[in-house]
Order: structure tokens, then C-alpha cells, then sequence
């Protein structure tokens, strides 16, 4: 059991390599099932450690048995469970769907990304940090590229920016190596106080590194030019991937350095709440104009990243909850309708939303399903996106924010309409299209499961949510004790 | 076609090449007692490698040093790496925790686990550094025959 | 070991310029490859700020043989080889889309990335 920290990173790291090994071989075509196969291991790892996690308790492993300030230190607290928890989840479902079309090295890719967001969310140590979200940054560059030779420049945008945050996000490191000597974390967290007393001005430049470096890679407002071209021209599974799990490691990374570790007395949260209501309101109005599916589901994901910035900037515990348990509901949802669009783009191989209209061979399952996905999104009472939405939004009241509140709303209303305008589409009979009826490129059943899981863990967190704040309730008494 | 370089591009570079694999071994087996590692010895192997390529032209080094070979080797590179790793929990301690004697200061093989990492480490690098030259060769190869 | 902020000195400067002419050419250069040199000028800068935190004039290198006392700190150095096998990988993986890239569009100019000229 204490051993598992450093499993969960280093399996799939092994696995990956072992497959790229395999795929040079005849066995070329079980490389899928054995990244499956390692990254089930990996995520049920992840599970066997949630009851002591979500009893309270913080689960420590150092590296090569080196004391903390020397080695690296990984630790799963809270937080860090919930995100590996979402990672894994989305992680095995994209592996599952893109086992029929890809192969070899596409899977190595994955484990790697994979290995790096759990050893980015887990490690304590600043520079382990970057390095691991450099591995996984690297690896999704790779996997942007998709058959579409557009994909190509998509990939490339994304690395400009990307590596342009990171080499920020290092300097930051460097002057805080400068200034406190040392990289761990929790000595950090003494160190930081003390030395804001005395160079107020470092302190500052160092976040300001950070915020622009974190606001690059989680896409929000003036930064987000990668996010529509990377997600819509991916693969399906890493689109979902992407908008799912790479854009929450930038909150992530907000929440653990300014919030559990950097408390200065400088407040933060005005910054926050008007960088997500601004990038909260411009992704919406952008979605609303998109004419590509995947590509307003891009600008949706901007949307929502705004909204749990919201949730961050209130500053309250209610605000908090409501992000983190957004933040996790946004990764279920937008994954059923990356998943689903994907199916439909497939099936119809049309990508334009009024292309989609009166088109009778999309399959039922998907046109459903992006339906459910979108109400969820959009907050309908009965499903998870709601709950999120009317905590924050309760949040905003009770902090007398009562604008903020309403451009919630508004901007629930905005979404409906963009989602509604696709989901008319989808379902308006077919009337001239008869004639032109094609077969319909049939979608294995395996890829159904994966949208089948994604739907109902939805429902289930909407109709419990008792559940699901339960899954988080350590992640925010790690931040509002 | 490449041009092909002149015969003392060719003999310089010939009589160069084991030299630079010893040193690479040199900088790989001595990092853990003086400056050098895993990573600065597999560049070292790397360009050795590569400046083969660039004196003898692709067809004759692909010959001897197949891609497909140094793919396999990176990979085994990594893996005996975590490997490694995993054998310190099996032997009771932690991932990459050391399990071998530690040795006399100074000499060569002591500090532990740090050579045997370090061997892995620099057939990695070197593996890769190559691959990575090759495979944007390739690309210029493939350019040119267009 | 290092006590807050020691005094700039020359290497932090050119650490700092080496950082803003990478940062230029990233941002205002048409030329994808020159973008790519603009990000390895860049990382050149840091790896340069993070070596001059571990120097300190008149200090031996870090290797404990008797009779050595005052060493430079390794840590900096140590890590800098990673970021520098990170700025490899970078550059490896922009210069193989960049030609991939110009295959298709026959341009190396900076309006591809903005989708210009595309379907």
C-alpha cells in the first residue's frame, strides 16, 4: 500500500515503454490492450488508496528513501486524489474508444501523458513539477496531430504556446530557488512568508510568472488561441483528453501553489473572479458564432474553465466546493460530448453543425447523448452540471455578488442556446436527405460503454450529489481547514 | 544522392569515431566521482553516431546501426531503468532506493545504484539522440528525392 | 547556501537579455524556424540564470574528496541537464512538424498557424 504513489507514475511510464518495444514486433495490434490493461492497474491503484484518502488521511512516499528537503517527495492528499481520480477515469475511457483505430505508438503517447499528469498532480517538489508537466505536455503536442493535415499546425501552435508557459513557469522556479533555496514544497510554504516580508517585489514577479504561465496552458481569455485549434482538430480521445484533464492541470496548479502554499497577504481572488468572468463570458459569446461541432465545444470548455476560476476567485469554502466539484463534473460532461461529437463527425463525416441538420444517419445513441451531455452542461436540474452551477451560484450571492450571479445565469443561458441550436440539428427529421442515405459507418459497441459510463456517472452525481461532494469534501478542507 | 564528402572528411571522421564512443564510456562509467553522467556520455555516443552519418552518407551507417535496432535499445535503456526502480521495492526498499553496496569514495564502481543507472541512461541518450538525427535526415532525404 | 537575492550580477543580465531576445523572436518573428530559435535563445536564457544561482567565485566543483570544503551548489546544474534534454526533445519535435508543415503548405510563414489559407 505505501508503494502505490509511486506506482500509479511509474506503471504506465514502464508500460509505455514496453509497448513501444512491442510495437516494433509482430504482436504490433495487442499494444492497445496492454496500455488498457496498465492503465486499469494504474486507476484501480488509484481507487484501492480512496478510503484512507477520503477518510482524512495524506499518503507520503519519498523517492529512493531520501528525507524531504534532499529527495523528491510524492504525496496524495485530497486534491491530488480527485484530480488522478478524473485522470484515470478519462485516461482509461479514451484508451478503450481509440482501440480499434489507432495503434503502436499512439498508445506509448498516452501512458506517458498519462504518467505525467499523475506525477504532476502527486509530486511535491517544484521542479519535479515541471518536468512531469513538461512530459505530458510534450506527449500531448504528439497527439494533437490526427490524420487532418490541419492537425499539423494545430500541434505546432499549441507547442509555441505551451513550451512559452512552461519556460515562464521555470524562470518563476528559478527565483524562488534564488530566493528560498530550495525546491520542496512544504519548505516552501514556511519559507514564502518570511520572505515576502522582506522582497515583496520577487514574491510578486514570481506569481505574475506563474498566473500567465498557468493562464496559457488552462486556456483563459487572452491566452486561449491554442484551445479551438488543438481540441477540434485532435482525435476524438484526445480531444477529450485535452479539454477534460490538460486544462484542469493549470487550476490544479493554481489551487496547490497560491492557495495551499503561497498564502501571502496579498489577495489574489479580485484577479481571479474578473479573469474567469472575462473568459467565462468571451468563450461563451465566441461558442455561440462557431460553425464547426468540435470547435464550439473548444470555446464551450473556455466557458467553463472561466466559470471554475469563478468559483476559486469568491474565496469562500461554498465558491471552492462548487469549483472543484465543477471541475469534475466538466471533465464527465465534456468528455460525453467530445465523445459523442466525435461519434457523429464519424458517422456522418460532416463537422459543420448546419451540415448535421436533417441528417437520419447519425445513430440514436450519440444524437442522445450529446443531448443529455448538453442539458448537463447547460445545468438541468437533474444532472451534475447543475448542482456545480448552483453552488457557485449560491456562493456569488452569499457574497453579496450578486452581478456575478447573474452572468451565471446569463451565461447558462447563452449555452443553451449554442448546445440547443446543435441538438435542434441533430434530431430535425429528415426530409430530403432520404435519397442520399448512405450506409452508415457502423461504431463498434466498445465505444458505446465508454459514452454509457461517462452519461450515467453524470446522472449519478446529479441525482447524489451528496456523493460527489463527498469525493471532494478533503480536497477543499485541504484548502479551508 | 548525398555528395559524398572527401576522403579526409571520411578518414578524419573514421579515425574519430572510436574515440569518441571511449570517451562517451569514459564520461558514462566516471559520472558519479567527476563531471559527466549518463546524459553528457549518451550525447557524447550520440554524435558520434552522428558524425558518421554525416561523413560516410545514410546507406552505409544504416547498415551497421539500423533504426529499428536503436529503437530497441532506447526502449530497453528505459526499462531496465524502472526496472531498476522497481527491483528497490521488491528488495524492501523504495523505487530506486539502493540496494548495492556503496563502496570506497572515489573509486569506480561505488556509490551504488548510480553507475548501473547511469550505463542505462547514456545507451538511452545515445540511442536517442540518433534516432532523433536520423529521423530528421530521413526528412531530408525524402525532401531532396521529391 | 544562497540568503534571499544576492546582488544581480553580469550573468543574470545577459541571462535576462538572452531571455528577452528569445522572447522576442517567438513572439514578432514571421519564420517558424526562427520562432523555434527565438524558443531556444529563451531556454538558453534560464538554463544560463539557473547555472549562475549554483556559481559562487572561488568555489570547487562539488565532488567530496578530502581537503575540499566549500563547494558550489549542484543542484542548479543537475537540473539545468533536464531542462536542457526538455529543450532537445522541443526542438526535435517543432522542426519535424515545421517540415511536415511546409510540405504541405510549401510556406514557412507564421499566417499557417492562424489556419490562413486552409480547405
Amino acid at each position: 500500500m505505501s508503494n502505490f504513489p509511486i506506482l500509479i507514475v511509474a506503471l504506465p511510464l514502464c508500460f509505455a515503454f514496453f509497448i513501444s518495444l512491442l510495437s516494433l514486433t509482430k504482436l504490433n495490434r495487442f499494444c492497445g490492450h496492454l496500455a488498457l490493461l496498465s492503465v486499469g492497474v494504474s486507476f484501480v491503484l488509484t481507487l484501492c488508496l480512496g478510503p484512507r484518502i477520503l477518510a482524512g488521511e495524506k499518503i507520503a512516499y519519498s523517492l529512493g528513501n531520501w528525507p524531504a528537503p534532499l529527495g523528491i517527495n510524492l504525496l496524495v492528499d485530497g486534491l491530488s486524489y480527485l484530480l488522478s481520480l478524473i485522470f484515470g477515469l478519462l485516461v482509461l475511457l479514451s484508451v478503450i474508444y481509440s482501440l480499434e483505430d489507432h495503434k503502436g505508438k499512439y498508445f506509448s503517447l498516452v501512458l506517458i501523458l498519462y504518467a505525467g499528469m499523475n506525477g504532476v498532480v502527486f509530486t511535491r517538489d517544484l521542479f519535479n513539477l515541471y518536468v512531469f508537466w513538461e512530459i505530458l505536455s510534450i506527449s500531448a503536442y504528439i497527439l494533437v496531430v490526427s490524420p487532418q493535415p490541419a492537425s499539423l499546425r494545430a500541434s505546432l501552435l499549441y507547442l509555441f504556446l505551451g513550451s512559452l508557459a512552461t519556460a515562464l513557469f521555470l524562470l518563476g522556479v528559478g527565483i524562488i530557488y534564488a530566493l528560498a533555496g530550495t525546491f520542496d514544497m512544504d519548505a516552501l510554504a514556511r519559507e514564502i512568508p518570511v520572505i515576502w516580508r522582506t522582497q515583496p517585489l520577487a514574491i510578486l514577479l514570481v506569481g505574475a510568472l506563474f498566473l500567465v504561465s498557468l493562464g496559457i496552458k488552462s486556456g483563459l481569455f487572452p491566452m486561449y488561441v491554442w484551445v479551438p485549434e488543438a481540441h477540434s482538430l485532435a482525435p476524438t480521445p484526445i480531444s477529450v483528453l485535452l479539454s477534460g484533464a490538460v486544462l484542469k492541470i493549470g487550476i490544479y496548479i493554481f489551487i496547490r501553489l497560491f492557495l495551499t502554499l503561497f498564502r501571502t497577504e496579498v489577495s489574489l481572488e479580485g484577479l481571479i473572479l474578473y479573469w474567469g468572468l472575462i473568459s467565462m463570458v468571451f468563450g461563451g459569446c465566441l461558442a455561440l458564432v462557431q460553425e464547426d461541432l468540435k470547435r464550439m465545444l473548444a470555446y464551450s470548455s473556455i466557458n467553463q474553465v472561466g466559470l471554475i476560476l469563478i468559483g476559486i476567485g469568491l474565496g469562500t469554502k461554498l465558491g471552492m466546493e462548487g469549483s472543484l466539484y465543477h471541475l469534475f463534473n466538466h471533465a464527465l460532461i465534456k468528455g460525453s460530448l467530445f465523445f459523442s461529437a466525435g461519434m457523429i463527425i464519424e458517422s456522418t463525416g460532416k463537422r459543420r453543425i448546419r451540415e448535421l441538420k436533417g441528417n437520419g444517419i447519425v445513430p440514436f445513441f450519440p444524437r442522445f447523448s450529446f443531448l443529455m451531455g448538453a442539458l448537463a452542461i447547460i445545468g438541468v436540474p437533474p444532472l451534475n452540471g447543475f448542482i456545480s452551477k448552483w453552488l457557485i451560484c449560491r456562493a456569488a450571492v452569499e457574497r453579496g455578488n450578486l452581478i456575478v450571479a447573474a452572468l451565471i445565469l446569463i451565461f447558462g443561458i447563452v449555452a443553451a442556446v449554442y448546445y440547443l441550436k446543435v441538438v435542434q440539428n441533430l434530431f430535425s427529421v429528415a426530409k430530403m436527405c432520404q435519397t442520399e442515405k448512405r450506409q452508415s459507418s457502423s461504431i463498434p459497441w466498445i465505444k458505446y460503454t465508454c459514452l454509457g459510463t461517462l452519461l450515467g456517472g453524470s446522472l449519478v452525481f446529479g441525482l447524489l450529489p451528496s456523493q460527489g461532494l463527498y469525493l471532494i469534501r478533503e480536497a477543499v478542507a485541504l484548502i479551508f481547514p | 544522392m548525398r555528395r559524398q564528402e572527401t576522403k579526409i572528411v571520411r578518414n578524419v571522421a573514421r579515425k574519430l569515431f572510436p574515440v569518441l564512443v571511449l570517451f562517451a564510456f569514459y564520461l558514462i562509467i566516471y559520472g558519479h566521482i567527476s563531471p559527466g553522467g549518463g546524459f553528457q556520455g549518451g550525447v557524447v555516443l550520440g554524435s558520434s553516431l552522428i558524425l558518421l552519418y554525416l561523413s560516410e552518407g545514410p546507406e552505409r551507417v544504416e547498415k551497421k546501426f539500423k533504426n529499428s535496432q536503436l529503437a530497441i535499445l532506447e526502449a530497453i535503456g528505459v526499462l531496465t531503468f524502472v526496472g531498476i526502480g522497481f527491483l528497490g521495492i521488491i528488495l524492501g526498499k523504495h523505487f530506486l532506493g539502493n540496494f548495492l553496496p556503496i563502496g570506497r569514495v572515489g573509486m569506480v564502481p561505488s556509490a551504488g545504484l548510480v553507475l548501473l543507472l547511469n550505463l542505462f541512461i547514456g545507451t538511452k541518450v545515445g540511442a536517442g539522440i540518433s534516432l532523433i538525427f536520423y529521423a530528421l535526415m530521413k526528412f531530408d532525404r525524402r525532401a531532396q528525392g521529391e | 547556501m544562497i540568503e534571499g537575492l544576492r546582488e544581480s550580477r553580469v550573468s543574470d543580465k545577459i541571462a535576462l537579455t538572452l531571455f528577452l531576445i528569445g522572447l522576442y523572436g517567438l513572439i514578432a518573428k514571421k519564420n517558424l524556424i526562427k520562432k523555434v530559435m527565438g524558443l531556444n535563445i529563451l531556454t538558453s536564457g534560464i538554463v544560463l540564470f539557473f547555472i549562475s544561482l549554483g556559481y559562487e567565485k572561488g568555489l570547487t566543483a562539488p565532488i567530496m574528496e578530502k581537503g575540499i570544503t566549500d563547494v558550489v551548489d549542484p543542484l542548479p546544474q543537475a537540473l539545468m541537464l533536464t531542462t536542457i534534454v526538455i529543450g532537445v526533445c522541443i526542438t526535435a519535435l517543432a522542426l519535424s512538424l515545421i517540415v511536415r508543415i511546409y510540405r504541405r503548405y510549401s510556406s514557412l510563414d507564421v499566417k499557417i498557424l492562424t489556419g490562413e489559407g486552409d480547405e
